[in-house]
């Protein structure tokens, strides 16, 4: 599943679509905004979207995460709107037979939507 | 070699005969706060992105610097700058992505 949304994730909600009889590993990422060193008073983080590149981009990851032995399921989610500091921006899931696969599986797609996936940021400040 | 030349006649051939095609171009964050626009259509005579790209800084001289950090894509699809246009696309102006 891959999704792009404007109210904050329900995570445990996210977590429960992963379990399944045959997967013995469900790895989580968890995307927050922060406020960096010297960012000054941060309040926020305004993510905007090329609404349907981002989704075909998003599928296309999905599709070639699938893809690999041992994946059972995928779950891609980032925020579209304002996220304050603490909430969750960005959810990666990814339930597989085995833990290895899931955490490398995980981290392919992280980095794949940070490089490809045309969605932006505007830090909003006090 | 060959794709080269066979760009270089038609452009000549448009030149010629004063083709035009339409294009639409989507500005997103960076390039939209640069042009203050989240669109626009274009008349345009050139063949491939990278001729795209020319014309847009000559139109929209605000955008030069983020176009030179952009990626482009046409039809929702990323593409270079060799990529060949035609009448109707959509081109997106892509800054920088910053997801996560």
């Amino acid at each position: 599943m891959v999704r792009l949304e404007k109210e904050p994730l329900n995570i445990d909600f996210l977590i429960g679509s992963l379990k399944s009889d045959t997967a013995g590993s469900i790895v989580i990422f968890l995307g927050e905004p922060r406020r960096g060193k010297g960012d000054g008073p941060v309040v926020s983080i305004d993510y905007s979207t090329y609404e349907e590149m981002a989704l075909k981009e998003l599928i296309r990851i999905e599709e070639e995460a699938l893809k690999k032995d041992g994946i059972i399921d995928v779950i891609i989610v980032h925020r579209v709107s304002e996220v304050p500091l603490k909430e969750i921006s960005f959810f990666v899931g990814v339930s597989s037979a085995h833990r290895k696969e899931g955490f490398e599986i995980c981290n392919f797609i992280v980095e794949e939507v940070k490089k490809n996936v045309p969605i932006w940021k505007e830090i909003k400040y006090d | 070699m060959v794709t080269s030349l066979i760009v270089k006649r038609i452009n000549s051939i448009k030149s010629v005969y004063n083709i035009v095609m339409r294009v639409k171009i989507l500005f997103f964050a960076e390039a939209k706060r640069a042009v203050g626009l989240e669109e626009t259509e274009i008349d345009f005579d050139g063949a491939n992105i990278s001729d795209l790209k020319e014309f847009l800084k000559d139109q929209f001289p605000s955008i030069n610097n983020v176009l030179e950090g952009s990626a482009f894509a046409v039809n929702k699809e990323y593409a270079r700058l060799q990529k060949t246009l035609k009448d109707g696309d959509t081109v997106a102006i892509i800054p920088p992505v910053e997801g996560g």
